[in-house]
């Protein structure tokens, strides 16, 4: 999708979540305040790079269909467009971790929170981070459960 | 109606660098991790995340 975009004159941009990726923090919840901030304030950053004309569109499926939501919500100016897939605004009737308010224990428990969260542990790239490689995994070491590392 | 439809499929096609050590700030002091791929060309891009 970036080669698509970027071919045709976007500058596409994967944005990692904080505590995921080659960002720093840690990821603590799906969907946070924080998180939902980070992309209002990337946005503003984005819109004010020397090679953007100021406009700036979201898209995404699932978590990131969710993301363009939120942070539209937040009303960020320089955001003019989303294209969400596979989302919705009904946490608890239509999502993935719960149906009609009833908690999917199997998945949103073991199959879901165990992969997803270990996943977001994994070490960001070292030769996107640098020198900062080793702190910014071993933070987000500490912040995560072991119960949930040892999966 | 009359609508201002843009085929993007048969716009020009341009050369792009990518680059995955962009570091975007926040307001709570973290930054963000980005991998941005655009344009070679000079000039100002629609930005899409």
């Amino acid at each position: 999708m970036a080669r698509y975009f970027a071919r045709r004159g976007y500058a596409f941009v994967n944005l990692n979540v904080r505590g995921t990726g080659n960002s720093q923090g840690v990821s603590t919840d799906e969907y946070t305040a924080f998180e939902t901030q980070d992309g209002y304030d990337a946005v503003g950053w984005l819109a004010e790079q020397p090679w953007s004309n100021g406009k700036v569109g979201m898209l995404g499926a699932s978590y990131s269909g969710f993301n363009t939501l939120q942070v539209a919500a937040m009303g960020p100016p320089a955001l003019k467009a989303i294209a969400p897939a596979y989302f919705t605004d009904r946490r608890y009737t239509d999502d993935c971790h719960y149906k009609g308010g009833c908690l999917r224990g199997y998945y949103d428990m073991l199959t879901y929170g165990l992969s997803m969260v270990a996943m977001n542990a994994l070490p960001p790239f070292r030769d996107a981070v640098g020198s900062q490689w080793s702190d910014l995994w071993e933070q987000r070491l500490e912040g995560t459960p072991l119960l949930i590392l040892g999966t | 109606m009359k609508t201002n439809k843009r085929d993007i499929s048969s716009a020009k096609a341009y050369e792009y660098q990518v680059s995955n050590r962009y570091r975007i700030p926040t307001r709570s002091g973290i930054e963000l991790g980005a991998t941005i791929s655009r344009p070679t060309d000079d000039g100002k891009f629609p930005v899409l995340v």
